[in-house]
């Protein structure tokens, strides 16, 4: 469970952040995520697992694939949506709610 | 008198069940097939048919309606099942969909019941999160092939699962180590070996419990879920004896509230 | 835009058991049923997922209805409402046999506190059902729109699928 103080963290990345559930894993809806500079779309939709899935310690996915270079896309269903993520590995969820997003983020960039 | 005359011991409501009942099938390859051309006999009028992919000669040893001719055009293997029930039933309503399911979630969430015919253990996981969030009772079927030296081993699986009952995690026929290795290799699961003919008793098997759902003939219904495992080698369909180790036992995977619905719906 | 509902056997077995309990003055029962949604084809879909009995001590004596609950019992289903994302329905039973029809009194009643439910949870719609023996009859009230809409398919989720398409 993420706390007030972490939600708040998170919403300077995006419009709104809350925790959703799905089979029992809590997982953080970001309603308009800001993306990195000369990415397309600018703001996303997206879903940030804070623990291990697929294989992945963290993961972040997002609404749509966005446009640019280099980055391994798989779709995913979860939440009743279609994901787009991406091989990212090596983000620790031993850290702050944000921190995990802002790493995730810098594949991004 | 009717064509469906000869299985007027379903009951007089049958027809306008099987009209009124809507189906959707993912993955109109081999097992995908056979059922589209048993439920169109059956006289199911109302399909939702979802495949991305186009017909090809790897896919001839096994799909029923497919032509040499299908190859060399590519033709959509939904195109292929929807001419199948044309055929079959002039008065059939099909949607044949050449994409994904997962991009057509309308259509999928508004079936009575699902058939799953498709590769991989994280579609099967897929399919049976959005059954169970729609409580639409969901029939999954696959067939595999293993190499235990010496010779090879033909099997199978038909598990109805029921919103409610017991899911395929509670069967043990998914389990996480799967789902993780599949994502590891970015979700690739085709290119399994496949024949007719297990899809076919399959495929019979599936549209047995499906009638058995709508409309049951007899009164030895057994409650909830239900798996069978296929063995082909000894050409035998048994109910797994999972079925009766979990008697009784509620699942513990669905059925939560966060579980029901759309999650972020907005009306 | 259609509305479908969707119950899962064992739920529409508990509702009825609970509501054919006789009450010490309440000439019938009610309950209330928490929904989720999701959208179809052509209109949404209402998930019933759990089923609230008006307790015994929230009846009210009134011999001019079958059942008259009280605002104790109100503020215990807003505060599911409330805690959880869910739409609240109105539910009681009809108890014969053939697809079951509000009187005048359950429209009145009906028009008069299925609005409020959007005081606590205003996007999501509320409504209210009628259980009969052997069947399920229901009506929406979806946010933006003053009129209920009728439902128009009921199923019935067990061993044993069963739906009805409601007719006009």
């Amino acid at each position: 469970m993420i706390s007030e103080e972490e939600v708040w963290e998170l919403q300077a990345f995006c419009g709104n952040a809350r925790e959703v559930q799905q089979g029992g894993e809590a997982l953080v809806y970001l309603e308009g995520l800001r993306l990195p500079p000369d990415r397309q779309p600018p703001e996303v939709d997206a879903v940030l697992c804070l623990h291990s899935r697929e294989g992945y310690s963290t993961r972040l996915y997002l609404g749509e694939r966005v446009a640019g270079p280099g980055l391994n896309w798989t779709t995913v269903y979860l939440l009743d949506r279609q994901w787009h993520t991406w091989s990212w590995q090596g983000v620790s969820a031993n850290q702050r709610p944000a921190q995990v997003l802002a790493a995730h983020l810098k594949a991004l960039q | 008198m009717s064509w469906q005359a000869r299985q007027s011991f379903l009951g007089p409501e049958s027809e306008s069940v099987l009209r009124d009942v809507r189906i959707a099938i993912i993955g109109l390859g081999g097992g995908g097939s056979h059922l589209s051309q048993q439920l169109a006999h059956i006289g199911v009028t109302n399909f939702d048919l979802c495949d991305p992919d186009l017909y090809e000669d790897k896919n001839h040893n096994r799909t029923v309606g497919g032509t040499h001719a299908d190859i060399d055009a590519k033709t959509a293997k939904v195109e292929i099942a929807a001419r199948l029930i044309y055929g079959i039933n002039p008065k059939a309503e099909v949607n044949a969909i050449k994409d994904r399911w997962q991009n057509v979630l309308p259509v999928v969430r508004s079936c009575d019941v699902l058939f799953g015919c498709v590769d991989g253990y994280t579609e099967r996981d897929q399919l049976e999160q959005l059954s169970r969030r729609f409580f639409i009772p969901y029939i999954d079927i696959g067939m595999d092939v293993h190499k235990p030296e010496p010779g090879y081993v033909l099997h199978g699986q038909v598990i109805l699962s029921l919103p409610g009952s017991l899911c395929m995690r509670c069967f043990n026929f998914l389990r996480p180590e799967f789902l993780e290795k599949e994502a590891q290799n970015y979700g690739q699961a085709g290119g399994r070996p496949q024949v007719i003919w297990p899809n076919g008793a399959l495929a019979s098997t599936a549209v047995g419990l499906f009638m058995q759902l709508i409309l049951p003939w007899h009164q030895e219904i057994p409650g909830g879920s239900i798996m069978y495992d296929y063995d082909g080698n000894r050409h035998t369909m048994i109910m797994s004896p999972r079925v009766a180790a979990l008697a009784g036992v509620p699942c513990s995977h669905f059925g939560a509230l966060h579980d029901t619905g759309d999650p972020l719906w907005i009306p | 835009m259609k509305v479908s509902f969707k119950i899962q056997g064992s739920l529409v077995l508990r509702m009825r058991e609970d509501l054919r309990r006789p009450h010490p003055h309440a000439a019938e029962r009610v309950g209330f049923i928490s929904c989720r949604f999701g959208t179809i084809q052509q209109g949404v879909l209402v998930l019933a997922h759990e089923y609230h009995p008006v307790a015994d001590e929230h009846y009210e004596f009134d011999p001019n209805v079958g059942a008259r609950f009280s605002s104790a019992a109100i503020r215990s289903v807003l505060q599911i409402a409330i805690s959880k994302e869910v739409g609240i329905f109105h539910v009681h039973l009809h108890d014969r046999a053939g697809v079951p029809k509000p009187s005048l009194v359950d429209w009145r009643e009906w028009a008069k506190f299925v609005p409020n439910f959007w005081h606590v949870r205003p996007a999501l719609p509320h409504g209210a059902l009628l259980l009969s023996r052997n069947q399920i009859n229901g009506w929406c009230w979806y946010p933006g729109r003053q009129e209920p809409a009728a439902m128009s398919r009921f199923t019935v989720v067990d061993s044993r699928l069963v739906f009805r398409e409601a007719t006009a």
